[in-house]
């Protein structure tokens, strides 16, 4: 287990919370599944602090999406949905907490 | 012997003063948080303090009138709108009403105040008092009630102390600042401030003075808060755990924790 080194990552915490509710697992895993989509989408370079609104909306509609069919998750289009309404109605986390 | 009308007018001046310089201050140190941090839609809040510190210079300063005024303070709260729209409400197609029905207001409002400047009608005044108190009500408690509903679905999560905090000012300076103008429905609309021997004129001018510090204060408040507050305010905060592992070795312990589930 590793603690998040980067405290802009309440937007990470808040999606993983609900993923690993919905999916039934751990927040920490949530979260880690989450990192990885990521990784996917943005390459292992680019700073959390870097992440816009669009990236995350992109992360989850493409590549979380794509780890969730791989993980044989049989309502994962219903998830990605729900994450999404999550992310748009959180997206004031992206900017307040950057200010 | 200074009079009491004079002490308040002194009074006043400063307050208008701090309040000027606050907007400034604060419209600058927005505008570098922007290029700092590429979050570009703060500076719709930056562009709104300098719109409204330049309508009150205008008017109150250079003497250019209240239309002047006008045109500056609707065009200040349109952008704070934008910026409610932009942070909260984005991608969100209901919402995209509120902000149309907010520049509709607007735009009605620099209307009747031109007509009531040209025509001095008490109706138009009165109408104008109206719009004004729907339009300030609309914006501020719109931003207000945003901030607030995320505040509230997160404020059982484990975010940052500090931007929780963010969301309550913002909260809560914008709910006061949306009543501003309902006191001033109970003048004449050819009344104005400098009337101190009305004792109906001090009694709004003072709550209008208290609502306008409360609003200049709380938003210098929510946008800067310095390192020391954030570090006080996060004082109990623990940093949240993610797992860092392998994708395999990640995915099999997702498929256990799906098989497994741990009762709550």
């Amino acid at each position: 287990m590793v603690q998040e080194e980067d405290l802009n990552a309440d937007v990470i915490y808040f999606l993983g919370e609900k993923l690993g509710t919905k999916l039934n697992i751990s927040p920490p895993a949530a979260r880690g599944l989450l990192k990885l989509a990521m990784k996917d989408e943005l390459g292992p370079f680019k700073l959390i602090e870097e992440i816009k609104y669009e990236d995350y909306k992109q992360i989850i509609l493409n590549s979380l999406s794509k780890r969730l069919k791989e993980l044989e998750i049989d309502n994962y289009e219903e998830i990605i949905q729900y994450l999404n309404v999550v992310l748009t109605k959180s997206q004031s986390l992206i900017t307040l907490g950057r200010i | 012997m200074i009079k009491i009308e004079d002490l308040l007018g002194i009074f006043a001046v400063s307050i208008l003063l701090v309040f000027i310089g606050t907007l400034f201050f604060l419209g600058i140190y927005l505008i570098i948080r922007a290029y700092q941090t590429s979050e570009y839609k703060i500076l719709f809040v930056s562009c709104a303090s300098f719109s409204i510190a330049i309508g009150f210079i205008g008017s109150n300063v250079l003497s250019l009138g209240r239309t002047f005024e006008e045109v500056f303070v609707v065009a200040g709260f349109i952008s704070l709108s934008m910026f409610t729209f932009f942070t909260f409400h984005r991608s969100r197609k209901r919402t995209f009403l509120v902000l149309l029905s907010i520049i509709i207001l607007g735009i009605l409002l620099f209307i009747t105040k031109s007509l009531f400047v040209i025509f001095p009608i008490i109706s138009i005044g009165y109408f104008y008092k109206i719009l004004d108190t729907a339009f300030t009500f609309l914006v501020f408690f719109w931003l207000g009630f945003s901030s607030y509903k995320i505040y509230r679905s997160i404020k059982e999560y484990n975010v940052q102390h500090w931007i929780k905090f963010r969301y309550k000012v913002i909260s809560f300076t914008s709910f006061i600042t949306s009543f501003q103008t309902i006191p001033e429905l109970f003048l004449e609309p050819s009344i104005t401030y400098t009337d101190t021997e009305n004792i109906i004129v001090s009694v709004v001018f003072m709550i209008t003075l208290f609502i306008t510090i409360i609003f200049s204060s709380g938003f210098l408040l929510a946008w800067f808060i310095p390192d020391s507050l954030k570090k006080y305010l996060n004082r109990d905060y623990q940093v949240s755990e993610s797992l860092d592992m392998p994708e395999e070795e990640l995915y099999n312990l997702i498929r256990r924790e799906r098989n497994h589930p741990k009762k709550s």
